[in-house]
């Protein structure tokens, strides 16, 4: 799709030149606040005006609520063509131009089954538009990353409250300081009869590209949104957590240029998830073939189509003994012994996703939800995960996701009470970073091209300060390695190795720790006159030492330091006694 | 501390999304309030369920009074899981649905109007009126009532409760309706429509099914006889040949012997995710003839695997045995085919189909009824067990060999006679 290069206006002009005014016009009037009440109405008109002209960029979209909706679903606003299931009974103005958003300088009247969206737009969008009167029609998608407002049919501000808290479908994020009172309320819309602006425009549908460049964006919003949360579902298994896998903002990078992701920990990002985020098919022929499954559009991965890309990956492994086995497994119906033995190194990223794919691909059923309840009990690597989820994300797509996790699980119960429950899972436009990454994908998929220094600048007005909030909660055993990208804290925490040892002595099987352990003999000398029971006697000529300690007890006399042990020497005790699962 | 053990997750219950609600066309259903009553028609599966549990979720967290009623005690405490910490909205904002919100109508019934209440033998009209007197009610005292099941209640039901609520709501399926003393859809029809006193009647046909795939339901109405219009009706399977409702094909595992069974059997269950319902025609264990017959039985097997799973069947009829309603619900279920009418399953399990109760009082149309509704429980994959050393009466043995795949995951059809009955 080429995007037209904006024309010289006096739309585009008056853009330029209207920032800096306002911005004059507010501070010259701020000079003036003492001066007597009697000016203050003219002052302000002027403000107002001032306002106004600041906010030329800023159109309003009437649409019905439900695709209002649906639009926060997609993550997209887009024309009523590319909607398959919009339902002619819909009728909002939206219907009258199907391959186009009519959008308002002003708000507009609305009935109660209308709202409006506040959307920004860039010079170039304005300028590619038809104006008509006090309205733009515009002919391509816009992401929901402009949208500053969602003026709703209400009295009152405890009206708008009751009408944000219906929404509650599962996959609508709900972007709740966005919610505002609209101007007018009115029986019948005024926007159903209005005469729609000509020409307009109608593309040739074979040639049209939006569908496809709308699916390429469905897909990337996927793959992000499902992979950013890859990292907080094992902290109470791994010993790890972190808000976004640092190889989330690697992957990004690559689309987006000047993103400073230096303090992020160095993860080069999955060829694959590269292949997907180019759209373009990999070389290698099992690669090539998974992409395939990844891009088709049936409802789920069968069989056959499976078993052929595990051949060309058994292949490309010179028919690796243990990747074999692994495959049968998981045509046997045993995914998760399949899962075991593919996640010993060197690990094949290609086995692991063409498994993850065939036993997670229903896309009408609940696995985009169900494979998140035995992740961390299948999946021992992190930045495999993330790939894994990356790649499912990208599977099911944006709009098939929910906008938050049902839970998390398996978070360590010393971090719990400083993490959300309920993380978000697409993106509820909370800072300037979310908006910037949509922003990205769409110029990535419908254009080709990076975000321009203009076009970032719609975001300055929303998120005009960082909201940048180092956390410290206690951590107990926790060491915290967070940073920061972009707007954003990237919570990181890693388990110390006393925790970890901690962790896997609560964990043993046993209520309490004896001499007929390695670890009650490692423990001997530092823990025997710290012990429940203990006794000296001698048998056969020798001294025998007995004793008998609680894991509390133990786990007590530890995390006070009242017995200090190498820690190294401790671990490998505890492997002694019950090997880490791989 | 403990290795975390996926087999004690508790099941977890997810309402469809927008764009399901919106092909389905139920969206518009869940956000109208512009009404006094409301009929919801539809067959089994096609959504009635979900457009009142939506209606429950929204109205609440919107801060009005709304209570939900159905028939089922399994069906009561599905909904009371689904209804808690389920929908978008972040902790501040949400509001936890109140259990009580909930109720089976006798409960309710019983508790509001301290008055037994059955279904079979329902007091009448008059009994109802003066009850409501004394007891203080006024009209419009809540905003919402919710009726599921509505085909089973009596007809007074819908002459008397809709006076005491600001709107009405009732979904109802006359093809469910197995009590005599209910009420057919086209009567409730009748009495909303022409009662003067609502001023705005409003009726929803849903009628396509919603939770089932094609090929599930291809299978599943294979235990109904083709004389059953409403099951096999042409415009259902349309329907969900129009949607691309397509999954997996319901896989018939043969065996011969418990041990080869059960082997197969852990291992579809461990690698199972989801809510997985293992369904069983009869509840006590001491009833039990062959393995995977009873709940009891097939509850004190999985315990010895090492899963942790939610057991329930109603009140035995000749045992007198019966379970507790449970409270939470863990992600694997055993139950009667009965007790899980009403109920959605990611994954089904039906460790035994060969049931054939005493040919003297049944003659095998009541339990092919029931072994259809345990089937189309399934909402993604099935599985379903066929015992060939003792086969005793095979309700499979004329299904259509392409409407399912052998535990190898092939087409049966594809195989020859003898793979047919290949065990595993």
């Amino acid at each position: 799709m080429s995007k037209t290069k904006p024309v010289v206006s006096a739309t585009a002009d008056l853009f330029t030149a209207t920032e800096p005014y306002a911005r004059q016009q507010e501070q010259s009037l701020s000079q003036t606040e003492n001066m007597p009440i009697r000016d203050r109405p003219a002052l302000a008109k002027v403000r107002a005006a001032a306002k106004s002209k600041r906010k030329q960029s800023s159109y309003y979209l009437p649409i019905a609520q439900v695709r209002g909706q649906v639009f926060l679903a997609h993550g997209l606003i887009y024309p009523t063509a590319y909607d398959s299931n919009a339902a002619p009974s819909i009728g909002d103005v939206q219907a009258k131009v199907p391959y186009g958003l009519l959008l308002w300088k002003d708000q507009p009247p609305i009935t109660r089954s209308e709202l409006l969206f506040g959307l920004r737009l860039t010079r170039d969008e304005i300028a590619d538009g038809v104006q008509h009167g006090d309205t733009l029609l515009v002919s391509t998608p816009l992401p929901i990353s402009r949208l500053t407002e969602i003026a709703v049919p209400a009295n009152s501000p405890e009206e708008v409250t009751k009408y944000m808290r219906g929404w509650i479908m599962p996959d609508v994020p709900v972007p709740s300081p966005l919610f505002t009172q609209a101007a007018a309320v009115v029986p019948t819309s005024v926007t159903s009869d209005f005469q729609v602006p000509t020409p307009q425009h109608t593309p040739n549908t074979a040639t049209d590209e939006t569908p496809k460049a709308i699916m390429h964006y469905d897909r990337m919003m996927g793959l992000f949104a499902f992979m950013r949360n890859a990292a907080r579902h094992h902290s109470g298994r791994l010993g790890v957590y972190a808000d976004y896998p640092s190889q989330f903002f690697h992957l990004m990078s690559r689309i987006r240029s000047g993103l400073a992701i230096a303090n992020a920990p160095s993860v080069p990002p999955s060829p694959f998830l590269q292949s997907i985020l180019a759209g373009v098919p990999p070389a290698d022929a099992a690669q090539a073939g998974l992409y395939e499954l990844l891009c088709t559009a049936e409802v789920y991965v069968d069989k056959p189509h499976a078993r052929a890309v595990a051949d060309a990956v058994e292949t490309d492994a010179n028919r690796d003994a243990n990747i074999h086995q692994a495959f049968e497994l998981l045509f046997d119906e045993d995914y998760r012994a399949a899962i075991r033995l593919l996640q010993k190194e060197p690990i094949s990223e290609i086995s692991v996703l063409l498994a993850a794919l065939y036993k997670f691909s229903d896309r009408q059923s609940n696995d985009h939800r169900n494979l998140k309840q035995t992740l961390h009990e299948d999946w021992t690597n992190v930045p495999v995960v993330a790939t894994v989820l990356g790649m499912l994300g990208a599977y099911y797509g944006y709009t098939a996701l929910d906008a938050r996790e049902s839970r998390l699980y398996a978070v360590d119960r010393h971090l719990a009470a400083s993490l959300e429950h309920r993380p978000a899972i697409k993106f509820h436009l909370e800072n300037r970073f979310e908006r910037e990454l949509i922003e990205t994908i769409y110029q990535h998929c419908f254009y080709h091209e990076d975000v321009d220094a203009k076009t970032a600048a719609l975001f300055d007005s929303m998120h005009p300060k960082p909201d940048i909030r180092p956390s410290s909660p206690r951590l107990g055993y926790w060491k915290d390695d967070s940073y920061q990208v972009a707007d954003i804290w990237v919570r990181v925490y890693r388990m110390t190795t006393l925790g970890r040892c901690l962790q896997r002595i609560e964990g043993l099987p046993a209520s309490s720790i004896d001499e007929t352990s390695v670890l009650g003999q490692f423990l001997m000398s530092a823990c025997f006159f710290h012990a429940d029971e203990f006794e000296i006697s001698r048998r056969n000529g020798k001294n025998a030492f007995l004793y008998r300690i609680s894991k509390q007890r133990l786990i007590e006399l530890l995390s006070e330091e009242k017995v200090r042990v190498n820690l190294k020497m401790l671990a490998t005790a505890l492997d002694e006694d019950v090997p880490v699962r791989k | 501390m403990p290795e975390p053990n996926n087999d004690e997750i508790l099941a977890e219950f997810h309402l469809p999304g927008v764009e399901a609600l919106r092909r389905e066309e139920m969206w518009a259903m869940v956000y109208d309030d512009n009404f006094h009553t409301a009929l919801i028609t539809g067959c089994a599966g096609s959504g009635k369920t979900t457009v009142s549990v939506y209606r429950l979720v929204r109205l609440n967290n919107q801060g009005e009074k709304v209570r939900l009623l159905t028939l089922q005690n399994m069906l009561v405490v599905f909904i009371r899981n689904l209804v808690v910490n389920n929908s978008e909205q972040t902790v501040d904002i949400q509001r936890d649905v109140p259990r009580d919100c909930i109720s089976t109508f006798h409960d309710w019934f019983y508790k509001t109007r301290k008055m037994g209440f059955s279904v079979d033998n329902p007091p009448p009209l008059d009994a109802i009126h003066r009850a409501f007197q004394e007891k203080g009610f006024k009209p419009r005292m809540a905003v919402e009532l919710l009726i599921d099941e509505g085909q089973d209640l009596p007809q007074w039901v819908y002459e008397v409760l809709p006076d005491y609520y600001s709107r009405f709501l009732v979904g109802a399926d006359k093809a469910q309706q197995v009590h005599v003393e209910g009420t057919e859809p086209d009567t409730i029809r009748a009495l909303f429509r022409n009662d003067t006193r609502y001023h705005r009647f409003l009726e929803i046909p849903l009628g396509q099914i919603f939770r089932l795939t094609y090929e599930t339901y291809v299978f599943a109405r294979q235990f109904i006889p083709q004389t059953n219009k409403e099951v096999w009706h042409p415009n259902i399977l349309n329907g969900l040949r129009n949607k691309k409702k397509h999954g997996r094909k319901p896989m018939v595992i043969p065996y011969r012997d418990i041990a080869s069974r059960n082997a197969h059997m852990r291992k579809i269950l461990d690698n199972a995710t989801g809510i997985v319902g293992i369904l069983c025609p009869i509840g006590p264990a001491r009833l039990e003839h062959h393995s995977g017959e009873s709940v009891g039985a097939m509850h004190a097997l999985l315990a010895s695997w090492g899963i942790s799973a939610t057991k329930y069947y109603s009140k035995d009829q000749q045992t007198g045995e019966e379970c507790p309603i449970p409270e939470r619900l863990k992600r694997y279920i055993v139950t009667t085919f009965k007790s899980a009418k009403g109920l959605e399953f990611d994954t089904v399990v039906i460790p035994r189909l060969n049931f054939f109760r005493d040919p003297e009082s049944d003659d095998g149309t009541t339990i092919r009824e029931e072994m259809y509704v345990a089937c189309t429980r399934a909402k993604t994959h099935l599985y379903v067990y066929r015992d060939l050393s003792n086969p005793q009466y095979d309700p499979i043995a004329d299904f259509v060999l392409e409407t399912y795949v052998g535990h190898d995951g092939a087409s049966v059809s594809e195989q020859n006679a003898t793979s047919v009955t290949q065990s595993v």
